[in-house]
């Protein structure tokens, strides 16, 4: 199984694990999808390179308060909440859930896929 | 990226043949007497001009009275450099530096653009009836070349300015920024299609 679909087999995974969670997508910090789950085909790079810039943004303006590193951004909508985390070294993860989803345990999962993703990229 | 790095990018990214060359230089320089003989009607006309029109106004109404006589001055130390020289690096440093200026001014680039038009028009007037039609011809080109030239340098760096300053401000950096676009630019696309 090349690195590709093994990383979409991860991403997959939680889905399957949290039924909350309606898709993820993990991109290059300059935007370029690596993988992606639950979204469409046109959605996946937009979502994937705003959710880079949002993380730009957050990052920037934590370093400008020095309030140290951004760990994840939780955005609460209508309907639901984007997530997303740095991957360090390889890039940003958005996780999209419905708003029944409990983000704690969304956090814990997430941070364990987090290190499956570097162990597959060998990081 | 220092306005240094950013002029030779500019200069770099115009063919040769067509960017301002040593022997335009000699050319504007060997007719300098005759345009700088009109400076103050040349430069009257310009800002009677531009504070007849209300977009070009509006910025100057908003500078201190010692702001608007500093650019009045300027422009002036302008004219005479365009037509006098030295037409070495500090000059073509100065129209960069000018993209910077305009950012902050929100001087747009077609009122740029606009202005180099009345200059180079100014210029063709006052020599049609001096020189021969080769050496007019000649003087013409060479004037095209400096304008086309100084404009580049201002409205690119204007444009790579912008985008740098977007950058710091917002953390994003130009390969994300330019995924952005090219991902925006489908919808622009799609929209004007429609």
């Amino acid at each position: 199984m090349n690195k590709s679909q093994e990383l979409k087999n991860k991403l997959l995974g939680l889905r399957q694990f949290l039924p909350e969670v309606r898709g993820a997508v993990l991109s290059s910090m300059n935007g370029f999808v690596i993988a992606y789950e639950g979204l469409t085909d046109s959605e996946s790079p937009k979502v994937g390179a705003m959710a880079v810039a949002t993380f730009a943004v957050s990052k920037r303006v934590t370093e400008e308060l020095g309030i140290g590193n951004v760990n994840e951004i939780v955005i609460r909508t209508e309907r639901g909440f984007l997530l997303i985390y740095e991957v360090k070294d390889v890039g940003i993860l958005a996780v999209e859930t419905s708003g029944n989803a409990n983000v704690g345990l969304v956090n814990i999962m997430v941070n364990q896929l987090i290190n499956n993703i570097k162990q597959i990229l060998n990081f | 990226m220092t306005l240094k790095q950013l002029q030779i990018s500019i200069m770099e990214q115009m063919p040769e043949e067509w960017r301002f060359r040593e022997e335009d230089s000699e050319i504007i320089r060997k007719h300098k007497d005759i345009l700088l003989a009109y400076t103050d009607e040349i430069l009257e006309e310009f800002f009677k001009t531009l504070l007849s029109y209300p977009s070009m106004k509006s910025i100057m109404d908003k500078m201190s009275e010692d702001e608007v006589k500093s650019v009045v001055e300027r422009f002036r130390k302008f004219w005479i450099r365009l037509i006098e020289g030295p037409h070495d690096d500090s000059f073509w440093d100065w129209m960069t530096y000018v993209g910077l200026l305009h950012v902050k001014r929100r001087i747009t680039n077609p009122m740029v653009l606009a202005s180099w038009f009345y200059f180079r028009a100014k210029c063709m007037e006052k020599i049609k009836d001096k020189l021969s039609m080769e050496e007019a011809i000649d003087l013409i080109k060479a004037l095209e070349r400096a304008s086309t030239t100084a404009a580049a340098l201002t409205a690119e760096a204007y444009f790579q300015i912008y985008l740098q300053c977007v950058e710091q401000a917002t953390g994003i950096n130009r390969d994300l920024l330019e995924k952005l676009v090219d991902i925006a630019i489908k919808d622009v696309e799609d929209k004007i299609r429609r």
